[in-house]
């Protein structure tokens, strides 16, 4: 996604859509809505919670405009701190529309309440979110969403998008601008990808580690590294790194500080 | 009676100084008109039963649908205008598509009545952006029986845009006997074979022409197979039966 944002028809800016010279002799007037904001967000899901977690930094070309933009946000909250809510959605991308889309999701769900007189379901909202961005297909939301919550079962539930509303349930999922970074760092520690049982057999004999739902702890410290790991590679991820975990006890946000440079 | 009136009984969305809607009240009268519709819920399901009114022997009694299907989990039966009632099944079926599309899963029975509900008062002048619905209250009352998360239910929605959620209820020109006779016959540890007893015990108790399969139709909801409505076969069971036990 990044390198679609990045084809600006002027190759001085720096991700602004106004900055164009005004002194050529035949002007070319162009509306270019989006900018790319960069950073990256994560979630991983367990046995019976699901860590979405992002980094707080938001950046325009080279320029940083903020140290803390969130970019996790709780869904269909009682108030504006999100008391209450038992959905998370992330956004990474361009931040206006990743807000725009939150607004209008947390809206819904809130008003699915009322109507229907019981709490959205995560599967529910998965479908929602998925139609929401559709019905922008040609003018899309310029957002990498991922929703996580529970299932009827209590299990960890976690669903990546992309702009324009594909959807998928899975174990993990990394998106946004270090997600090139993150992702096969986490086939290999969460889906145990190219990791075998130590003398199981020679060769094709060689048996596969087998994956299964990971302890919150090891999760945790996993978000962890993969973000401190990021933040080395990446120039547009840093500052700050948000963690919600969801359980059924409710929702907990950890902040902790990343390298600022 | 009627000349008393006669000034407030016109204008659909006038109140008269009692603090009355007359088109209303009569929309109410227009159902007591038609045939007898019953609607039975138990913990294993729903029955409806309506009686269809053969006026000809030449009529096709296959032609006289009074039970209709709103999605898998959902069916109604109705009693007055039929027509007005196809315009409020329709809306129905098209909020309960529209809720899977979005939320894949079903819409739950209560906010189906509802939709029903907010569109049976959507009648009288409308509105400039609003697109003309209906210019008089719809002259049908509703038996809606499905099954959700929360079990088996059966709603009665009328024309004034009110719903209650009943056990057993009535409607129709039988609905004052029929309603009176299952007050006395429910209670709550009846069967779905039990609930189709007293359906059609209870019509044929109020119609006027002798009960057969031909003249009466049930349904039922059930968690397993759904909405489904009787074929020949076990309507003629069912009638059978009936004439057996008494």
């Amino acid at each position: 996604m990044t390198s679609l944002v990045n084809q600006q028809p002027h190759s001085e800016a720096i991700g602004y859509s106004f900055s164009q010279s005004t002194h050529a002799p035949n002007k070319q007037h162009s509306f270019y809505p989006y900018t790319d904001n960069g950073g990256s967000t994560l979630g991983i899901t367990g046995a019976d919670f699901a860590i979405l977690a992002g980094d707080t930094r938001s950046v325009a070309g080279y320029n940083i405009n903020s140290r803390y933009a969130p970019k996790v946000f709780k869904i269909g909250g009682d108030d504006e701190t999100g008391e209450g809510a038992h959905i998370l959605l992330s956004v990474v991308g361009f931040a206006a529309d990743g807000h725009a889309l939150k607004e209008r999701l947390d809206a819904v769900v809130k008003m699915y309440k009322y109507q229907h007189g019981k709490p959205m379901s995560v599967r529910a909202c998965a479908q929602r979110l998925s139609t929401i961005l559709y019905q922008k297909r040609f003018f899309p939301y310029y957002v990498h969403a991922i929703l996580a919550g529970l299932d009827e079962e209590g299990t960890g539930a976690l669903y990546s998008y992309d702009p324009v509303g594909s959807y998928e349930r899975e174990q993990c999922r990394a998106a946004g601008s270090a997600a090139s970074l993150i992702m096969p760092f986490l086939d290999n520690q969460v889906n145990f990808k190219n990791q075998y049982i130590p003398g199981s057999g020679e060769g094709h004999a060689l048996e596969p580690k087998k994956a299964g739902p990971l302890p919150r702890s090891t999760v945790e410290q996993l978000v962890r590294d993969a973000f401190t790991s990021a933040v080395e590679r990446h120039i547009e991820v840093g500052d700050g790194l948000q963690m919600m975990v969801i359980t059924a006890n409710g929702i907990e946000e950890i902040y902790t500080p990343l390298k600022q440079d | 009676m009627f000349i008393a009136r006669s000034e407030y009984d016109r204008g659909i969305n006038t109140f008269s100084p009692e603090g009355r809607l007359f088109q209303v009240e009569y929309s109410l009268e227009a159902i007591k008109l038609g045939s007898t519709a019953i609607g039975v819920a138990t913990s294993e399901g729903v029955i409806l039963g309506v009686e269809k009114r053969v006026t000809s022997t030449l009529l096709e009694a296959s032609s006289v649908e009074k039970i209709v299907e709103i999605d898998q989990h959902i069916g109604c039966a109705m009693s007055g205008l039929q027509a007005d009632a196809r315009n409020l099944v329709e809306h129905a079926r098209v909020e309960s598509q529209n809720h899977s599309f979005h939320y894949a899963e079903p819409l739950r029975v209560e906010s189906c009545t509802q939709a029903i509900c907010d569109l049976a008062l959507r009648f009288g002048e409308t509105g400039d952006d609003e697109e003309s619905v209906m210019s008089r209250p719809f002259g049908v009352a509703l038996l809606i029986a499905g099954f959700d998360e929360d079990g088996p239910q059966l709603y009665h929605a009328e024309p004034s845009g009110t719903f209650y959620r009943y056990d057993a209820k009535a409607i129709g020109s039988g609905s004052e006997g029929a309603q009176a006779e299952l007050q006395n016959e429910y209670h709550r540890s009846l069967t779905l074979a039990e609930a189709e007893t007293l359906v059609l015990k209870t019509l044929k108790q109020v119609m006027e022409e002798k009960l057969d399969a031909k003249n009466v139709q049930l349904a039922s909801v059930t968690k397993e197979k759904g909405f489904r409505i009787h074929n020949d076969e076990e309507m003629g069971r069912a009638v059978a039966q009936l004439g057996g036990n008494q």
